[in-house]
């Protein structure tokens, strides 16, 4: 999996979880950068993310991760 | 190579100086400001802080109140021209006397000490508890700058128990007992001391308007050796022995006032001790005769002479030092101006104050003649009215049965002592306008209280079973005699001035004795 | 004071690899001062278990052995510390069921709370859940683990911190002007707040609140109304304090207030309010509970069911509910629990219905919600939120019920509004005076320019730091004699008291 394609899936699972077509992730964004992302959000993003690449995100990295950047090493990281 | 390290540092150099020089300034500011809030009322802080401006001085005295009141040093400049000066604060504990001579040694050195030992008589007489006002006239006048306060602050919280709330910081760091004041901050005098500058033109003394009738005190001379408080000896050994490493020449006096036998022991022990490390020893209350003190008209009350009897110790006490130490004179000096104007100023100062305590006295002896023609009175009314002077106690005791009189006016003065008709075993204790007790509400059949100036005299009356009695001070006064008894007590005078029972005959009132 | 001082010059004189030992004997003199010293067995005891089960996990986890053990221990040890917290502090939940029981008097007095048990619990368990979830290695040194449970400028009030956040502490530190400069400055704006203007309205409030039959009407509203602005400088100056005197060794602390009444809704209210705290119940409880597989399965039903929203809606209230019960409890005691958790759950969920509906409403009525205008009328609704969930903290559960109708009475009922109060000096009986009002009127405007300074500038101090040495100093000197004069310490003058006593 490349770095594009992470991203292409990843918008997608944003999209639909915050019912938000206009969102673009970038590896800088945060929280804050993005409308309707809060704490109950972050966790049905993770659980979506979970769903769309099929493993599970250990809780330890739930709680460290600080923007989209380190959400896509995660994930390029447990894909392998 | 130098020159290079130091403009490299340069920045740290600066930032540094900046850094102390700030705290400094933050310093100088926190003792501003303590200053400022200190009390002005106090008596004690001018002549700690008046030290400060006072040029060479030949005689310090230090002590208590037992120095400022008694010693005049403008008096003892004009008689023998040195120049001295009291460096006392009022009730003034024996941890304080060392600091004050350190303290005094900062900036002067005078060629002979005066210090007043009572402090150590008195040492330990109230269960080594705080007597936060006898230290605080100290510490709270001293510089916050002076090592001698911290010393003494060390010295004294290491000898006494304080309970538990009392907060030590507040001695150290007064600031934190006084700031709430911020009235002090209306006042001139306040803003006058921000460098703790304060200004005694007087030289350490004070006057005191006040008078209060004495009698010489008996048979209080003796051999005996009374072992002193271990702090207190302590402390004193602790002062010789700094006085002793330091040479210095010291006289350690007893201000004369109305001593005991008890007290008088103490001193006698505290007098081996001072003259086993080589110093002089006075007691002055051996020299009543030399002085030609009288109490009946030199004193204000059982410890402090006024203004009188402080001419008198001051006279006898300049004598002294004038043939047994030799201090110069200089009064013809050039620059000892200023002690002759402030002499003056201080014998017009003295006239007034003079004038106060001569009127005190007066008031006092009136007893006298009241007394004499209270005692020459038989009619009901006159006496009555001599008897209403509020220099009186009257102890009044109902014994029996009495007829209650048909006359307004003396029915009236039945009703002033708030007498009732037909109830028995009345007491009533009245001074002046005052009702002091009645035992008409709580029906007792006895009574305790105090009597004399200092309410220092015990009496206790009893009225019932056709018996009355009355102890003053465990002597026994007769009072059973039937009807209104009366016994007139002179508060200043403390002795009784007259003693009458009260009748109703014929529905009249009658005096008798 | 002077311990710190002389603390803070050895610090930096030792060599740096001892810094740490030297936090640790300070934090030491520190308990043993401010603390029943045997209740130190307490931490002791947390320490052990935490030390104990950490090291343990990784051993397990490094030979990849028994992989459910982990996992038990973790809660083994969470449930002790945990159990240790509910015995000794949370007293007043399980006392009133055991009283019927005679022992538990005599044990109930026996039982006191190690200091500060609330906040170092909440870092062990932390601490135990980063090691199981393998953020943080375990701390192999007991005596350094030791003192990220007793670090003293944080002992008492907190801010609650994560070990990889204090593992600083182990670390050398450069002496560096800048930090006892910040330090020293943050120390006296923190004593400004709470020895000036903090225990000042702090008079207002129990005057009124301690005497509920004699104040009503207008007073119950100042009571109310005033209460926040004490516990804001109260808390806040705490804070300060706490992280100047950390600072001053080098080691900075998170914040735990960034200027709270300046959020424009309740749900960022917490995220500026005991921030630590809020973050800390969100790390550590609400993404593991919403994570679990039962919250999980839960969302997709009621989403199935309801609709995206109202499922989502759903979720939320279990989540917060379990969430501010946890702080509510923490805080220890019900009235906490009222008039924080129930409260605030009440008020936010009922802002997530209603917010679209306010947002339709502003739109119609075109009002212009970037201004400052609006902000300032969200500010107000935030602190008055704030306000009366706060009476409940302040004075329990029915004490704050009879203050809140009081107060309420005043609009309802006629003629009990009783306006006068504020022009008759009868405001003298609370105990203060007018210098004091203004005073508190100072401070409160010093408070607010701080705020906005720190709102652009991140802190006051470094625009202060900027500006010419003589209007720094000038600050910093004027406001060392406002605290050394205004402030309330030490025993206070009484003119009558003293009386000078001669012989």
């Amino acid at each position: 999996m490349t770095r594009e394609e992470v991203y292409e899936r990843l918008n997608n699972v944003f999209r639909e979880v915050l019912d938000d077509d206009s969102i673009e992730l970038h590896d800088e964004t945060v929280a804050d950068d993005v409308d309707g992302w809060d704490s109950f959000e972050h966790i049905n993003l993770v659980v979506g993310v979970e769903e769309e690449f099929g493993f599970k995100i250990p809780m330890g990295k739930v709680v460290t991760m600080k923007n989209v950047g380190e959400m896509v090493d995660i994930i390029m990281e447990m894909g392998k | 190579m130098l020159k290079e390290r130091l403009k490299e540092n340069y920045q740290k150099i600066i930032k540094f100086i900046g850094f102390v020089v700030f705290l400094a300034i933050a310093f100088r500011l926190f003792c501003n400001v303590t200053y400022l809030f200190r009390s002005v009322a106090s008596m004690s802080r001018p002549h700690i802080s008046g030290m400060k401006n006072e040029e060479k001085l030949d005689m310090v005295y230090v002590g208590g109140s037992a120095a400022y009141v008694y010693w005049q040093p403008l008096r003892a400049w004009n008689d023998c021209g040195f120049t001295s000066y009291n460096f006392a604060t009022d009730a003034v504990q024996a941890e304080n006397l060392k600091a004050y001579m350190k303290e005094v040694r900062t900036s002067q050195d005078p060629q002979l000490y005066v210090v007043d030992v009572r402090a150590f008589e008195y040492y330990g007489q109230e269960e080594l508890d705080i007597r936060e006002a006898g230290i605080r006239n100290g510490t709270d006048s001293l510089d916050i700058t002076s090592p001698e306060r911290y010393e003494l602050l060390q010295k004294y919280f290491a000898n006494r128990f304080p309970e538990e709330e009392t907060d030590g910081l507040s001695f150290y760091l007064d600031i934190s007992k006084y700031h709430t004041n911020t009235d002090n901050l209306g006042v001139e005098l306040a803003w006058k001391y921000i460098n703790n500058h304060g200004t005694s033109p007087n030289k350490g003394w004070e006057w005191i308007d006040s008078y209060a009738y004495l009698e010489e005190p008996e048979d209080f001379v003796t051999d005996e050796r009374a072992e002193l408080a271990e702090n207190s000896r302590d402390l004193l050994e602790d002062l010789l022995a700094y006085c002793q490493k330091e040479e210095l020449k010291v006289l350690f006096v007893v201000c004369p006032y109305h001593i005991t036998k008890e007290q008088y022991a103490k001193y006698n022990t505290i007098g081996d001790t001072v003259k086993s490390y080589g110093f002089d020893y006075l007691n002055a209350n051996d020299h009543y005769s030399d002085m030609e003190l009288d109490f009946t008209t030199d004193f204000y009350n059982r410890n402090h002479v006024n203004l009188y009897g402080a001419e008198k110790y001051t006279a006898f006490l300049e004598d002294y030092i004038c043939s047994n130490y030799f201090l110069p004179d200089h009064r013809k000096d050039a620059g000892y101006d200023s002690w002759d104007e402030d002499y003056q100023r201080f014998l017009e100062e003295k006239k007034g104050h003079a004038w106060s305590v001569r009127y005190l006295a007066s008031e006092v002896k009136r007893g006298e003649r009241i007394g004499a023609r209270m005692r020459k009175t038989s009619q009901i009314a006159g006496w009555s009215i001599l008897a209403e002077d509020e220099r009186y106690t009257l102890l009044i005791a109902t014994n029996g049965d009495f007829d209650w009189p048909n006359k307004i006016v003396d029915q009236n003065i039945l009703a002033k002592w708030e007498l009732m008709n037909g109830a028995t075993d009345q007491i009533r204790v009245v001074s002046g306008e005052e009702m002091i007790y009645t035992n008409a509400q709580d029906g007792k059949k006895g009574y305790s209280g105090t009597l004399g100036t200092w309410q220092d005299i015990t009496f206790h009356m009893g009225a019932g079973n056709n018996h009355c009695f009355l102890m003053i001070d465990d002597e026994e006064i007769p009072m059973g005699r039937e009807g209104i008894n009366v016994v007139v007590f002179d508060n200043n005078y403390r002795t009784i001035a007259d003693t009458v029972f009260i009748t109703c005959e014929d529905g009249e009132l009658v005096v008798n004795r | 004071m002077v311990l710190i001082t002389a603390g803070v010059a050895v610090y930096y004189i030792l060599p740096k690899s001892w810094q740490w030992v030297e936090l640790l004997l300070l934090s030491l003199i520190f308990y043993y001062f401010a603390a029943t010293p045997y209740t130190i067995i307490y931490m002791v005891i947390s320490t052990v278990i935490a030390y104990i089960s950490t090291v343990w996990m990784s051993k397990l986890k490094a030979a990849n052995r028994k992989p459910g053990l982990p996992l038990t221990i973790t809660i083994a040890a969470l449930a002790l510390n945990i159990l240790m917290w509910f015995v000794l502090k949370g007293r007043e939940f399980w006392l009133p069921v055991a009283r019927n029981m005679s022992w538990t008097s005599l044990v109930s007095m026996r039982l006191i709370a190690a200091l500060g048990m609330g906040y170092y619990t909440l870092q062990v368990l932390g601490y135990i859940i980063d090691n199981y979830w393998g953020n943080v290695a375990p701390q192999r040194n007991p005596l350094k683990l030791f003192l990220f449970v007793i670090y003293f400028p944080q002992l008492t009030t907190g801010p609650i911190s994560r070990y990889s956040q204090l593992e600083t502490l182990y670390e050398k530190h450069k002496f560096q002007y800048q930090n006892i400069a910040f330090g020293a400055q943050r120390i006296l704006w923190g004593f400004v707040k709470k020895i000036v203007l903090a225990e000042r309205v702090g008079i207002i409030v129990s005057a009124i609140t301690g005497n509920p039959e004699l104040y009503q009407g207008f007073y119950s509203w100042i009571a109310i109304l005033l209460y926040p602005l004490q516990m804001y400088a109260d808390f806040s100056g705490c804070m300060d304090i706490v992280l100047g005197v950390s600072e001053l060794f080098g080691i900075k602390l998170a914040e735990n207030f960034r200027n709270p009444f300046f959020a424009r809704t309740s749900q960022e209210f917490w995220q500026r309010w005991h921030i630590t705290l809020g973050t800390w119940a969100k790390d550590y409880v609400l993404y593991p509970l919403l994570k679990s597989g039962i919250m999980v399965k839960f969302g997709k039903l009621t989403r199935k069911k309801f609709g995206r929203k109202t499922g989502k809606f759903l979720v939320n209230l279990v989540g917060m509910f379990v969430l501010w019960m946890v702080m509510g409890i923490w805080h220890g005691g019900y009235q906490y629990i009222v008039g924080v958790s129930l409260w605030y759950w009440v008020v936010l969920m009922l802002g997530d219905l209603l917010s679209p509906l306010f947002t339709k409403i502003t739109g119609k009525l075109n009002m212009k919600t970037d201004s400052f205008g609006w902000h300032f009328f969200q500010s107000g609704r935030t602190y008055l939120i704030y306000a009366i969930g706060a009476t409940f903290f302040n004075v329990g559960i029915s004490g704050g019920l009879a203050l809140l109708q009081d107060a309420g009475r005043v609009i309802v009922e006629k003629g009990y509004a009783n306006l006068w109060i504020f022009f008759d000096h009868s405001i003298l009986n609370l105990g203060i005076t007018y210098v004091d009002i203004n005073i508190i009127i100072f401070a409160v405007i010093l408070l607010v320019l701080v705020a906005v300074l720190r709102e652009k500038y991140g802190y006051a101090r470094t625009w202060i730091s900027n500006q010419s040495f003589l209007f720094r100093w000038g600050i910093w000197l004027g406001l060392f004699v406002f605290v050394l004069i205004w402030g309330k310490y030490g025993p206070g003058y009484d003119a009558a008291e003293f009386i000078y006593q001669g012989f």
